[in-house]
């Protein structure tokens, strides 16, 4: 009897042993892995500022197998396939991460980078959507948010979205900070948008706080004179909406005259609503844009604003 | 007033009372195996694995590469030579001997030499696997704790598979395919009864594992899926290659270990730096071929692949995983059969990508089959193979092109390779590992073994040794040199000696080889020693113990069988 007794007391006792043994163990094997793992992927960062990105994904990829759980490393592969133009690659290394959480922002960031490398607007517009309302380090989540919003709203501004890019500025026009740099962009952006009412509230509110700035004081004067020239404001009634947009009518006609004689234009034909007198105006621009370019100059941004935002 | 009992005599008590119940003593110590196992593997892979990469890193200098396995192997040739003779190898057929033929006795020191040898073999780079040895360890921890707490010998042998099934699922993370391999290979038997404690003791196992290295399978593979119907195809050549590899690497190993067996006895020692050279000089010009290589099947998995590279990985590991184990080295082929799969699945699946890459996924999907089929071709354990590989990936999106090559790969190899390899290797030890799906309720030879006649001195010559025997009703008699049993002489063999006039011939030249005469073992059902009474024509038979061929246990005689079906005694000859 006493031998039982016995080896139930050594059994504890060597389970115990190997508890400590293994939890020394994994310690170590954790610690010099990840080790390992960090010098990798630093290594993988050296030869991504060096325009290395194909030697960078090898380093990416060893740390990853180094260290697993460590989520950075695959973000950082993905990007050094989308750099390499592995974009496939980068695609499916992105997936894997968000399958493990769907709503990393860094990670929705990153493949919806990869989107607008294949020329997948629609993907890329849903990962920019989940990036914006994603999770983010506490101490980065408002300049990651408000970055990821001005990138997308770049996109939009690029791909002419006017609808969807006035509504990722509205919110943004709340979240952005004060600085007269971002504001100005913001501004810049409402232009895009077809708002230029938004814009000129932004500079007149920045030249109260910098009121010698040039630049600051130029975007005002293009945002009055868009506000004065465009007809489709909304404080108009019928007949300033008609003659306005037979004044933006007539401009577009000088600088067609100046391109070509008047006798060889081709007059156009009595409009009797505002909208077909635009329509008309916005096809004589083409026209002098497409001909005679060298006449388009920075005085006509205003008209060019004006004609742009009452296309949509 | 009666003094109150001490903890000591209540402890004791407890345990007393413990052991009458079984069912409830039979799950706390599947607990405690699976306990126990799991942590002695835990630190049996982290130290592998730690020293691993300090003996042989990555980058480091060829010499490194070229000496550390060499002198490794020497080391532990010596230690297995000297103290510990019966670590050596892979430790499966060794537990299936435990639990089949030895009544679950494994020696502690086996279970030391093992852990040890293993040890340095792993970290010295040789080319094979940890898995098989920590079956052993798993076996050897349950049989030593089940022989002191003095259980009975069923006992302690029904607690074997636990130690099993626990040490499996800690080496390779997969809990389930763990049991099923326990059953499928070591018990032999699907609906085996230990299949509840073996589970508890697998589980028990997984979860010291996952708490100390966390929840991380063993490989990473991005989600694969059938590109296109006819990619099936694809996948039935790639289970004949598999199958056709199995095959090949199974007869090389088997052939090797018989050559080295043949070697001089004083060369033991030395024999497993022949393995570890022959790792050292291929690692030298190609360092993935050293050690388990887990992490290159890992990039192989997920698409990381050069072709010509993988071919000439596949030959080379095949040879020397083939090596390291037929010299003696300790560790298992369990490992090493997966990485052969993934690179005959990649080169496969990375030839014919390159051929129809609009219908076919590239190698990393290969290599994922590949990995099921070598192992079902290799270890024939086809249940297991695609269970593991789902464990092992977590992908459940492949799973038809896995059974498909899996079952081709299986058939295959068994076509060509009559015996499974664990059992062939046991044989080649001596062993004959009984059949677990033969047992009826007619009962087994030593039910009907009787007494064996009295034996003839191999020295004795065929007219004497006719002159003795005939009178008797046996028509084949046992034949001892030197009180060693050395076969049966036919009634038959010593009449045609004697028409051919060669009354002179000595017993000695009339027994054949033993392993060829028809014989049976204690725990052979009765029909099948009808059946091989009818094939051989002798109405009696040998029973030899299964451990040692020259163990003469008894004899079965024909009328003895037949009453045990209920049949009346007949005359004999």
């Amino acid at each position: 009897m006493i031998r039982p007794v016995r080896t139930v007391l050594l059994a504890a006792a060597a389970a115990l042993a190997f508890v400590a043994i293994d939890t020394v163990l994994a310690k170590t094997e954790q610690y010099e892995t990840g080790r390992e793992a960090a010098r990798l992927a630093d290594e993988g960062r050296r030869l991504m500022k060096q325009g290395e990105p194909e030697a960078a994904i090898e380093s990416f990829r060893a740390a990853i197998a180094n260290e697993r759980e460590n989520l950075e490393y695959p973000l950082e592969l993905g990007r050094a396939l989308r750099t390499a133009g592995r974009l496939e690659e980068a695609e499916a290394t992105l997936q894997d991460l968000l399958r493990n959480n769907a709503m990393d922002g860094a990670a929705n960031l990153a493949i919806a980078r990869v989107f607008v490398k294949q020329g997948e607007f629609e993907a890329a517009s849903f990962y920019y959507h989940r990036a914006i309302y994603g999770q983010w380090k506490a101490d980065e989540i408002q300049k990651s948010r408000l970055q990821v919003r001005f990138e997308l709203a770049d996109l939009l501004a690029r791909r002419d979205n006017k609808r969807e890019l006035l509504a990722e500025l509205l919110p943004l026009q709340t979240e952005a900070p004060g600085d007269e740099g971002t504001q100005q962009k913001l501004a810049n952006l409402f232009l895009t948008a077809g708002s230029p009412a938004r814009a000129e509230d932004i500079y007149r509110a920045q030249l109260r706080v910098h009121p010698r700035d040039a630049a600051l004081r130029e975007g005002l004067n293009l945002t009055t004179q868009i506000l004065r020239l465009d007809p489709m404001r909304p404080e108009l009634n019928e007949r300033e909406r008609f003659q306005r947009s037979l004044h933006v009518l007539q401009l577009v006609m000088d600088r067609a005259s100046v391109c070509a004689p008047p006798a060889d234009l081709i007059q156009p034909l009595p409009a009797h609503t505002p909208q077909e007198n635009l329509a008309a105006a916005r096809q004589f621009w083409k026209l002098v844009k497409k001909d005679c370019p060298s006449t388009v100059s920075d005085s006509d941004r205003p008209l060019e604003v004006v004609l742009a935002g009452t296309s949509q | 007033m009666a003094e109150a009992p001490s903890l000591y005599s209540r402890f004791r008590r407890w345990i007393d009372e413990f052991r009458d119940r079984e069912n409830q003593m039979t799950m706390a110590l599947a607990v405690c195996v699976g306990l126990l196992v799991g942590l002695v593997t835990v630190a049996f892979v982290l130290v592998t694995g730690r020293l691993a990469a300090r003996m042989y890193p990555a980058g480091g200098a060829g010499w490194r590469r070229l000496l550390v396995p060499t002198f490794g192997s020497l080391f532990t040739g010596f230690l297995l030579a000297k103290y510990f003779p019966f670590a050596r190898g892979s430790g499966i057929p060794q537990a299936k001997f435990a639990v089949m033929v030895n009544d679950g006795y494994i020696r502690m020191r086996t279970v030391v030499g093992k852990l040890l040898c293993c040890s340095i073999s792993l970290a010295s780079g040789i080319a094979l696997g940890r898995e098989g040895p920590s079956v052993q360890v798993g076996a050897g921890i349950a049989s030593v704790l089940g022989r002191n707490l003095g259980l009975s010998r069923k006992q302690v042998k029904a607690l074997l598979p636990v130690g099993c099934a626990a040490a499996l699922a800690a080496a390779f993370n997969t809990p389930v395919a763990a049991v099923i391999f326990t059953l499928e290979e070591i018990m032999g038997d699907m609906h085996a009864a230990v299949l509840g404690t073996a589970a508890i003791g697998s589980a028990t196992s997984w979860m010291v594992l996952h708490y100390f290295l966390g929840d991380n399978p063993l490989f990473h593979v991005p989600s694969y899926q059938l590109i296109h119907n006819t990619e099936l195809i694809v996948y039935v050549a790639l289970g004949v290659i598999g199958g056709l590899g199995s095959v090949a690497f199974v007869k090389l190993l088997l052939w090797m270990r018989e050559r080295f067996r043949h070697l001089p006895g004083r060369t033991v020692w030395i024999q497993p730096a022949v393995g570890g050279l022959t790792v050292g000089v291929m690692g030298y010009f190609l360092p993935d071929v050293m050690g388990v290589g887990y992490d290159f099947v890992d990039r192989v998995l997920n698409g990381d692949a050069v072709l010509r590279t993988l071919a000439i990985l596949c030959v080379l590991k095949i040879v020397a995983t083939a090596t390291s184990y037929a010299s003696g080295n300790a560790g298992g082929i369990f490992g090493p059969s997966l990485f052969i799969g993934a690179m005959m699945g990649a080169v496969t699946g990375g030839a014919a990508h390159a051929l129809f890459p609009e219908s076919t996924a590239g190698p990393g999907a290969y290599a994922l089959v590949g990995m099921g089929t070598a192992f079902a071709g290799i270890l024939r354990t086809p249940f297991t193979s695609v269970l593991m590989i789902f464990e092992l990936t977590r992908d459940y999106t492949i799973i038809v092109p896995l059974m498909v090559s899996n079952t081709i790969a299986y058939l295959i190899s068994e076509k060509f390779q009559h015996l499974p390899i664990y059992e062939a290797l046991a044989k080649q030890d001596g062993i004959h590992m009984p059949d677990p799906h033969s047992k009826t309720r007619l009962g087994e030879a030593v039910t009907v073994m009787r007494a064996a006649p009295p034996a003839l001195p191999a020295g004795c010559k065929a007219a004497e040794a006719m002159a003795q025997l005939k009178d008797s009703p046996f028509d084949a008699w046992p034949v001892f040199d030197d009180g060693r049993f050395e076969g049966m002489v036919r009634h038959a063999d010593l009449a045609r000696a004697l028409s051919l006039e060669d009354r002179s011939a000595t017993l000695r030249e009339l027994v054949g080889e033993l392993e060829d005469f028809p014989h049976v073992h204690p725990d052979h059902p009765l029909p099948a020693v009808l059946e091989r009474m009818g094939s051989s024509g002798l109405n009696v038979l040998p029973v030899l113990g299964r451990a040692n061929l020259h163990d003469l246990l008894g004899i079965v005689v024909l009328d003895d069988v037949l009453k045990a079906y209920g049949f009346a005694e007949r005359r004999m000859k």
